[in-house]
Parts: structure tokens; C-alpha cells; sequence
């Protein structure tokens, strides 16, 4: 029934809104009033309860009444005490058969009566979530799962809000325990992903909630759980990045427009809007945040988890799960191997199975098992799988894609375990550089340049490349054994900050021309820099952060003018080089008398005291030589020495995902495009030719699956055939004529062709 | 080989390449009738044929029914009839009461002026029909129409609440006050109309408006008067008229044997609604709902309101006419109370 129209003098009088914004004015004044439109309220909420109708033909229904006192609630709280609590068991008891509109507005009601803090969030979250839970009606669920969503982020605007976070997550965790197999989890999973994509739920609780939903027996409920452990982290950076995008703010711009167009207050206001912005954002930038650990690490007991989640939803053949979902698990579970560097022996027995060419995203599991691969994990257990792999896919038969995909799968679990690797089979694959096949061809050169690093000893002799040869020459074994852990010794890249600090040093002597042979003014000046080092730090530290997206990298000329830099300065400078005096002890010597030998340790972190400056400088220079390392034709300049000492994979983080894609890796370069394919792509996105717009009708009426009309169907009629049928029709026997007549006969009786007796 | 002309044609007739025509049919004059189909005989729809007109007791249903219509001159034109019929029956509804009150004591608020009115005067020949049962759900509409934000509502209101309480019935009047947020609701919701009602306790910070705002074009003339006749049903419905039985059984114990029924009253358990208080049927608790079936009870509920009725009583006598008359028969009420209070 719609609403009844209510004439204009009936709306002067039952003004409920007109009451409401006169009471928000001067609530004292108009409290009898109040009193008496609550009492209304209570007398129409009790009718309601008795015959659970809302009568349209009413002025004022019950709904209007609810809006009215949830609005004015907060001026009159002893009056109201016990509104709220109306509410709630209104709608939890009678949520199922309340009309729409009225629940809507019950809800929103609640909403209202805590944004004027009438009640408080975790009453409000209280009386919502069984709603959530209980309510057949998606309609109601999006709305309280909204509201609430809402509220909790609300909540948490200024600060946390850590009592009522603690206490949503217990009731999520509760939810979820409490019955594995029912699919109300998905809720907490909802929840759970929403808050920390926001960032509002950063904690261990949130990821053990979700833990315990991969843990699940719903399937939908696993689904999300899993797919949160594998995309969560990066929603949320995905998050972070649109949000400080969107209110990028040019300040200068707006300030030049200030001093050009008329100054107006709308103007000023802007400006100081921006201002603030900007502020807030620098601020951001600065404000240096530990404690966003991705959900990996705030994990407890992963071994565990990845124990029970591999026996439970892997090894355990009643599992309902498909096999997408399957895929998921099971890259959750080695990225935790990977991550965490677990022990889960039946895992790699259990690949056995999948590693062949025929299985459906084979490229998936090669590189779930690189990803599970890591260097504790005993060879005897990855020897077997690579051969598989290699038995399987690397073979002149196999399709080139097949051939470079099991290569580079190869290659991705041999750079986590070296010694997965068996000489022999090694030698074999090395063999496929020559193949045709370029992908193929690519897979194996990173294959060879691999084991030319890590283990030169594996190849034929003629393979190993001058480097490693020398290397084994002198006797080095490159090899690593099993369990073996290399130690970092001192600070990462301190070498590089040493010998910048020695250039600086040795401008700023050559600008101030002071022979520096006194020592004590050296000294005394290194002090001065220190204490200059501590003493802006902060300064430097904005500095640096302004040119935070360029890292200056020298390119080759001006690289090329550095190392013969000794011949181009002027005589003075020459001398000053040559006889350049023995280095302050404490600083050690430069570098470049010592890059043909080994590695040397820095003195410089034992004996200073690294500055602020000198720590933010430090890590500028190391991503300025990662930088210089991943280009193509590098010259060998005087940062190769720090260069060989990364890690040689270390361009892959390691809380990174390998993917498919690494695995078929160029395998695209092998495909060979079919002749459609060839044609499509000759043809590009080019006009299709002309085509008349009936035969386009009548083209998407048979696509949409529906059939001509007897009228197209007569026309198409071959003629022969309508022929026959007219000879025919004249001349029937007596016979055939009687046998038509009697199934005519027969046909009625039965009451049709099909016939409806049996019904 | 076909003979005939007829049959050559049909023969011919295969042969013929249908001629097709592009676009759209024309459309048919407005005028056009089917005549396509045959038929050897039409099915006609259920027709229901019966000899007798509908029955009194069947119209009476059907008027029910059609009080929830959508339109306010059928709810008043059937609220009419009703009353009409009820009028032709004697007084003797076809139904049972309380199925009808659940019916028409919503209209007791409805936003037309009309339909409030055919209710009144429907309601007024029901007297005998409203019992016990339904005059809890009765009691809550005329509640409702007393604090209604249409002052018209309201005055319908009082008028349904005089109605109620003048009837004949003592048991009506009985169970109208002692009945679940019946004496103390009515008279709050009168004392409100009449702008004496004292403000709750507890929040008495800020100013203290003297009488209630509702003081607008309802309040002159015949509009307060009845409202104070009303509020005068009530109190001597609701303190008086138990008062009167009880003296009169007193007095007939006195006659008969005292001892050793002593103070029997205080220790009997009360009839129907002695334990309503326990609020088993989760009825939404507060003061004005409280049921009051003793006449004490009834009293506590009138001295909470007591000093601001005689203070109001004293003004609206002095205002002499209607309303100074209304307010000395209120007052006369009042007396007959006090006497009994000084004599006990």
C-alpha cells in the first residue's frame, strides 16, 4: 500500500520534523511536549507489539515516531533510558517479519543513537552482528554489515579504539571457532579483510582470525581466508597508494594562483585546506610505521598452520575443496615454507603427483614447489622432483613452452637449493643453450649462468665461464654444503658510505686548499661534521626524503669521468692524489687500492659512531648500487667489489610470490601462432567489412540461441522438397488415407500428440 | 487430376511463392474484431449465481474488512454502514466483540475527520459489546489519541474516553481503570491535554515551563470543558466508584459477623489481573503503564498529580462558563474522595 497523501493542513499539525528541530533548539523549553510525543511513541510501540501491523491510514506510524525520538534522544536521557533497549529487542526478536522499511529504520536509528553517543560502539556492534548472522534478508545484511563497518571505522578515525577492536575480534574469532563447518565465517572474513585493508585492524588477533577461517571446513569460508593470506597484504598497500594519490595538492601552484586572481575568503580557505593536507601527508611520509607487518609475519606457529592446513585440505581426500581452491592452499602453504623456511616433508612427495606436462596449471604448482624450495631443506627431497621435472618436460619431443617452462622451473627451485642438482642432469639441461627454440634457448643460458654462480663445479669444464674457472682454480669451492649458513659480517653497504665519506673529505680539502697534512685539524674537522651530523639530523632527513623518487645514478660518461679523473684535475689536485697522505687510521683505506682482493671488513662501524645523516646517506648509496647493478652494460666500476657480496637472487624479495608468469617466463617467444591467430593479428582491431543491420539482427537473434520464424523457414524451404509434398498430397491411398484418420482418432482420445492420460 | 476450380486453386495454392512484404503490418482500425477463431462452445469464468441477497452477518464482515481501505471515504462510508446495521440488529453485533473493537479502535486515530467521527458514533452504540477483553486494546488507542500530535485526534480522544466511561456498566468502567496502564495512562494523558502535567522528577536542571505548550486553539472554550468533564469520568471512575462498593460491602460486614475475618481484603488474592505486575507477556514496563486494580493503587497514581490538579482546578474555575462549571463538577468528584479519605 503506498503512502497516504496527507493534505497541507494536516502536515501544519503533525509536524513531527518542525517538533524536532524546535526541541533541538531549546530542548528545556519543549520537553512537556517531548514527553507527550514520547509517550505517543510508547503507545504506538506497545499497539505495534500487539497486532504487529503499521497502519498506513495512520498520520504518524510507528516508523516516523522511532526516526523522531532517535533524533531528539540525546537532549532528554533519563526520558529515554530505555529507547535503545526497545530497539535492539525489537529487531532482534521480530527481524524476520518486520517490514522493510521499519527495520531499516530501526537500524539506522541504532546508527544515530550512537553517533550521538547515546549508546556505544560495542552495544551498537552488539545488538548488529546477530542480526547479521540470524537474518534471512540479504537486503538487511548489506545494511547492517554496512552500518557496521562503518562504525568500526569511525571508531578508529582518531585513535584506536583498542577495547572495542579487541572485543569485535573476539566475537569474530568466536564466530568462527565456535562451528567450523557453517558458512556464517564468511562474516569474519568479510570483516577481518575489510579492516585490515584499511588498516584499521593491524594486529596478530586479525590474522589469527583469519588463520582460523583457512582452518575452516565451509568452503567459502577457507576460500577467503586463504585468499586473504595471499592478496591481503597487497590490497592494503594498493589501498595506501590510491588514497595518498588522490588528494595529491600542487601548493605552489595554488599559491601563485592566490597572488594573481582576487583574494577571497572561499580562496584562503582552500589554501589552508591544502596546506594542512600537504602537512599531514609529509608528516605521513616521515612517520616511520614498524608495526605494519604483513600477515605472514604476524603469524603464530606457522608451521603448525601449514601442517594443518597441507593434512587437512591437501592430504585429506574427503575435502570438498575444487581445485582452484586447492591451488590456493597450496600456494599459502609454500609461500609459509618459503617465507618462515618450515620443514614439511610430505609435501614434496606429494608434488610428485602433479609434476607432469598434462596437469592443469602445471606452471602454478612449478612454481609453488621454486617457492617451497628453500636452502633447509634436505636435497635428497628435491633431487627426486627435479629429475621428474626434467624426465617430464625438458626433452627434444616436449613443446618448446613445455621444454622452457620445466627449465625455469628447474632454475627456480635450483637458485633456493644449489644442491638439488645433480651433476649429470645438470649437464644435460646446460645442453639445451643450443636449442633453436629461444625460449627455451633463454631458459637454459639462466640455468648455466646459475650454476656458473653457485656451484661451477657441476659443469662440464668448458662451461664454466673464466670466472668461476679461475675461481676453481684457486681452489674455492663455490658449492655450499647442505645446512651451511653464511653469516653477515658488519654493516651492509658500510664500505660504500666510507668511501664517500673519504670523496667528500678530499673535496672539501681541495676546495678549502688546506694541506692536510695536519692531522689534528682533520680530525678536529671530522668532528665538526659529526656534530653537525647529529645535530640536523632531521633536516637532512627531510632532504633526503624530498628527492625520495630520484636516486641520482651516474651515467656511463660521467662514470668513465670519474675513474680517469686522476689525469683530467688540475696538477695541484694530481699531486695532492699522488702523495695523497696516509688516511686517518680510523677510516681505513680507500677502496680502490683494494678491489682485486677480497672483501675487507670496514672499520669505520667499530670505530665511529654512525650519525643519523651517515645511516640515511648509507641507505641511499646501497639503493643507488642495487640500482647500478641491475643495469644492463654496466662498467665494473669500484662498487662491483660490494655488488658480488648480494645475494644472487637478491633482486626478488623474499616476501615476494613467484608466480606463474616467472615460470613460463619467455615461453611466449616459442609459441607459434596458429593461422587464425595470424590472421587476427594481421587484421588488428580493424572495421569489420559492412555487413547489412538485418543480417546483423538476424546474426545476434541466432547467437542469442533463438530460432527463425515459420515465415523465414517457408522462405528458406528448398523447393524440391515442397514439391514432393504437393504431388504427394493429391494421390493417398485408401489406406494411408484411413491410417491418418485413425491416428487423428487415436490422437484426440489421448488427448494430444504427447498425450495427457498418464497425467 | 483435380476437377474442380476450387481444387485447382488449392493445388495451385502450393505452388504460389507467398508474397512477403518488408516492414510492419498495419495496424488495425480500432474498430477491428477477431473473427479468426472458432469455437464450438465458450468456456465462460465462474459466475456466481444465487437467489438470496448477501446475509446481514456477511455484509457486516465485509464492511469490517473494508475499514483498513485505503481511501477515507470508504472507511467512513463503510463505518456508516456498520452503524446502521448495528442499529437495524438491536445493538446485537453479529461478531464478537473484541474481534470488532480490534477492527475500529484503530480509526480512533485515523487522520480523517469523518472517519473519527462515524467511529464515535459506531462506538457509542457498542457500549454493551465492549468487555473485559477488549478493552485493553481500546485503552491503548484512546491513549494513543490523547498525546496524538493532531490536536483533532485528541479530541476525538477525549471524546471516545467520555464515551468509555459513561456507560452503564460498572464492570466496563472496573476493568477500563484498573486495567494495564489504564487509570494512571488516561490520566496523564488528560492532565497533559490540560497542560497539568508535572514534569517527571530527576531532570529538573534548566528552566521549568510552567504549563505545557499545547496550549493552542484546543484548549478554549468546549474543547477544555469536555476534556475536564473527562478527566471528572475518570477520577470518579477510578476513585470513587470503587470506593462506593467497597463502603457498601463494608457496611453489609459490619451488619454480619466481623470476627475472625479480620482485614480479609488485604490478605485476598485478587481476581484476574493480580499478577500483571510480573509483567509475564513482556509488556514494555514503565510508570504510565502500570496497572492499577485496587482503588489505593489509583490513589498513589493521583497524588503524584494531585497539587497541579488543584492549582489548575482553582484557574479554570475561575474562568467561569463551560469550563468553570466542568471544573466544580471535577471539584465535586474530588470532594466525595477527600471525605473518604478523612473518614478512614
Amino acid at each position: 500500500m503506498g503512502k497516504r497523501k496527507v493534505g497541507a493542513l494536516e502536515k501544519l499539525e503533525a509536524d513531527l520534523p518542525a517538533l524536532q528541530n524546535k526541541i533541538r533548539r531549546d530542548p528545556m523549553s519543549y520537553k512537556s511536549d517531548f514527553e507527550r510525543q514520547y509517550e505517543q511513541y510508547r503507545t504506538i510501540y506497545t499497539i505495534f507489539l500487539q497486532n504487529g501491523s503499521t497502519d498506513d491510514n495512520n498520520l504518524m506510524s510507528l516508523r516516523e515516531y522511532i526516526d523522531f525520538v532517535a533524533h531528539v534522544a540525546e537532549c532528554y536521557p533519563e526520558l529515554t533510558a530505555s529507547f535503545p533497549e526497545d530497539l535492539i529487542s525489537l529487531l532482534d526478536k521480530h527481524h524476520a517479519i518486520l517490514e522493510p522499511e521499519l527495520r531499516e529504520k530501526i537500524v539506522g536509528a541504532l546508527v544515530l543513537l550512537r553517533n550521538k553517543d547515546v549508546i556505544d560502539s560495542i552495544r551498537l556492534l552488539n545488538a548488529l552482528f546477530p542480526i547479521l548472522i540470524k537474518s534471512p534478508s540479504q537486503s538487511l545484511r548489506e545494511l547492517v554489515y554496512n552500518k557496521m563497518l562503518m562504525d568500526l571505522r569511525s571508531a578508529n578515525t582518531k585513535t584506536k579504539n583498542h577495547r572495542l577492536n579487541k572485543n569485535m575480534q573476539n566475537t569474530l574469532y568466536n564466530l568462527i571457532t565456535s562451528d567450523k563447518a557453517s558458512p556464517k565465517g564468511v562474516f569474519a572474513v568479510k570483516f577481518t579483510r575489510e579492516l585490515w585493508k584499511r588498516q584499521i585492524w593491524t594486529d596478530a588477533k586479525a590474522v589469527e582470525i583469519m588463520k582460523e577461517a583457512a582452518l575452516a571446513e565451509n568452503e567459502k569460508v577457507i576460500g577467503g581466508g586463504v585468499r586473504f593470506f595471499l592478496g591481503g597484504d597487497k590490497e592494503r598497500e594498493e589501498l595506501d597508494d590510491e588514497s595518498s594519490d588522490d588528494e595529491n595538492v600542487d601548493l605552489n601552484a595554488m599559491r601563485h594562483q592566490m597572488g594573481i586572481n582576487k583574494k577571497t575568503k572561499k580562496r584562503g580557505k582552500d589554501l589552508k585546506k591544502a596546506t594542512a593536507t600537504v602537512k599531514r601527508k609529509e608528516k605521513k611520509k616521515n612517520q616511520h610505521n614498524p608495526l605494519n607487518f604483513s600477515a605472514f609475519h604476524l603469524l603464530h606457529d606457522p608451521q603448525g598452520f601449514a601442517e594443518t592446513l597441507f593434512s587437512r585440505h591437501l592430504q585429506n581426500p574427503k575435502t570438498k575443496l575444487k581445485d582452484e581452491q586447492k591451488l590456493d592452499v597450496l600456494r599459502l602453504i609454500t609461500r609459509l615454507v618459503g617465507l618462515h623456511q618450515l620443514t614439511l616433508i610430505n609435501l614434496y612427495s606429494w608434488f610428485q603427483k602433479y609434476l607432469t606436462a598434462k596437469q592443469k596449471d602445471v606452471t602454478t604448482y612449478l612454481a609453488c614447489l621454486a617457492q617451497a624450495s628453500h636452502n633447509l631443506v634436505p636435497p635428497e627431497l628435491l633431487q627426486p622432483l627435479v629429475r621428474k621435472i626434467a624426465d617430464e618436460f625438458v626433452s627434444e619431443a616436449s613443446r618448446a613452452e613445455v621444454c622452457s617452462a620445466g627449465l625455469n622451473g628447474i632454475r627456480e627451485v635450483c637458485t633456493r637449493q644449489p644442491l638439488a642438482m645433480e651433476d649429470t642432469l645438470l649437464q644435460d639441461l646446460v645442453q639445451y643453450r643450443k636449442s633453436k627454440d629461444k625460449g627455451v634457448m633463454m631458459a637454459a643460458k639462466g640455468l648455466l649462468s646459475l650454476y656458473r654462480d653457485v656451484g661451477a663445479e657441476l659443469l662440464h669444464k668448458r662451461d664454466r665461464g673464466k670466472k668461476a674457472a679461475m675461481d676453481a682454480r684457486a681452489g674455492a669451492q663455490s658449492l655450499p654444503r647442505f645446512g651451511e649458513v653464511n653469516a653477515e659480517e658488519g654493516i651492509a653497504g658500510i664500505e660504500l658510505l666510507e668511501e664517500w665519506k673519504e670523496e667528500e673529505r678530499r673535496k672539501k680539502r681541495e676546495e678549502t686548499g688546506v694541506d692536510s697534512e695536519d692531522e689534528e685539524a682533520e680530525a678536529k674537522r671530522i668532528e665538526e661534521e659529526e656534530a653537525e651530523g647529529w645535530k640536523n639530523w632531521d633536516v637532512e632527513d627531510d632532504e633526503s626524503d624530498d628527492s625520495g623518487g630520484w636516486i641520482d645514478v651516474p651515467s656511463d660518461g660521467e662514470d668513465l669521468h670519474v675513474s680517469d679523473s686522476d689525469d683530467d684535475k688540475p696538477k695541484k689536485k694530481a699531486k695532492l692524489a699522488t702523495e695523497s697522505p696516509a688516511p686517518p687510521a680510523d677510516v681505513g683505506t680507500p677502496a680502490s687500492t683494494t678491489s682485486t682482493e677480497k672483501p675487507r671488513v670496514s672499520k669505520l662501524a667499530t670505530t665511529r659512531i654512525l650519525t643519523p645523516a651517515d645511516l640515511t646517506k648509507l641507505k641511499e648509496l646501497q639503493q643507488k648500487a642495487a640500482i647500478e647493478d641491475a643495469m644492463p652494460n654496466k662498467h665494473k666500476s669500484h662498487h662491483s667489489a660490494a655488488s658480488t657480496r648480494q645475494p644472487v637472487n637478491g633482486a626478488r624479495h623474499a616476501d615476494e610470490e613467484i608466480t606463474a608468469e616467472a615460470i613460463e617466463g619467455l615461453a611466449m617467444l616459442s609459441h607459434k601462432d596458429t593461422k587464425e591467430e595470424k590472421i587476427a593479428k594481421a587484421k588488428g582491431d580493424r572495421e569489420e567489412k559492412h555487413v547489412s543491420s538485418t543480417a546483423l539482427r538476424k546474426e545476434k537473434k541466432r547467437a542469442a540461441g533463438k530460432s527463425s520464424t515459420n515465415k523465414e523457414k517457408a522462405r528458406q524451404k528448398n523447393f524440391f522438397m515442397t514439391l514432393g509434398k504437393a504431388k504427394k498430397k493429391g494421390k493417398r491411398s485408401l489406406t494411408d488415407v484411413k491410417k491418418a484418420m485413425q491416428g487423428h482418432v487415436e490422437r484426440k482420445k489421448r488427448g494430444g500428440k504427447r498425450g495427457n492420460a498418464g497425467n | 487430376m483435380a476437377k474442380s476450380a476450387k481444387s485447382k486453386r488449392a493445388k495451385k495454392a502450393d505452388f504460389t511463392k507467398p508474397k512477403l512484404k518488408l516492414g510492419r503490418p498495419k495496424p488495425k482500425p480500432e474498430n477491428y474484431t477477431d473473427v479468426s477463431f472458432s469455437a464450438q462452445r465458450i468456456a465462460v469464468l465462474h459466475q456466481n449465481l444465487s437467489s438470496s441477497a448477501p446475509s446481514q452477518t456477511a455484509l457486516f464482515t465485509h464492511h469490517l474488512a473494508l475499514l483498513s481501505h485505503k481511501s477515507d471515504a470508504q472507511r467512513a462510508a463503510s463505518l456508516a454502514h456498520l452503524t446502521t446495521a448495528l442499529s437495524s440488529l438491536g445493538g446485537e453485533l453479529p461478531l464478537p466483540g473484541a474481534q470488532v473493537l480490534t477492527k475500529v479502535a484503530p480509526l480512533l486515530l485515523d487522520a480523517n475527520g469523518s472517519v473519527r467521527n462515524n467511529t464515535l458514533k459506531f462506538l457509542a452504540l457498542l457500549s454493551d459489546a465492549v468487555s473485559a477483553g477488549g478493552i485493553s486494546t481500546l485503552l491503548l488507542y484512546i491513549r494513543a489519541a490523547l498525546t496524538h500530535l493532531s490536536a483533532r485526534v485528541r479530541f476525538s480522544g477525549v471524546d471516545a474516553l467520555s464515551w468509555l466511561l459513561r456507560t452503564d456498566k460498572r464492570a466496563t468502567r472496573t476493568a477500563a481503570v484498573s486495567s494495564s496502564g489504564g487509570f494512571a495512562g488516561l490520566l496523564e494523558g488528560i492532565l497533559g491535554l490540560l497542560g497539568w502535567l508535572v514534569s517527571k522528577p530527576g531532570n529538573s536542571k534548566g528552566w521549568s515551563s510552567s504549563t505545557a505548550s499545547g496550549g493552542k486553539a484546543e484548549d478554549e472554550g468546549k474543547g477544555r470543558a469536555t476534556q475536564l468533564t473527562a478527566l471528572a469520568l475518570l477520577l470518579d471512575a477510578g476513585l470513587v466508584d470503587g470506593e462506593r462498593e467497597s463502603r457498601a460491602q463494608r457496611r453489609k460486614w459490619e451488619m454480619g459477623v466481623r470476627w475472625p475475618l479480620v482485614d480479609w481484603r488485604a490478605h485476598k488474592i485478587g481476581g484476574a489481573g493480580t499478577y500483571d505486575y510480573l509483567n509475564l507477556y513482556g509488556d514494555v514496563g514503565g510508570a504510565s503503564d502500570e496497572a492499577c486494580p485496587e482503588v489505593a493503587d489509583r490513589m498513589r497514581v493521583y497524588a503524584r498529580h494531585g497539587g497541579a490538579v488543584r492549582a489548575g482546578l482553582e484557574t479554570a474555575k475561575r474562568e467561569g462558563g463551560g469550563i468553570g462549571r466542568a471544573a466544580v463538577a471535577v471539584e465535586k468528584v474530588l470532594a466525595g474522595v477527600y471525605l473518604d479519605d478523612d473518614r478512614e
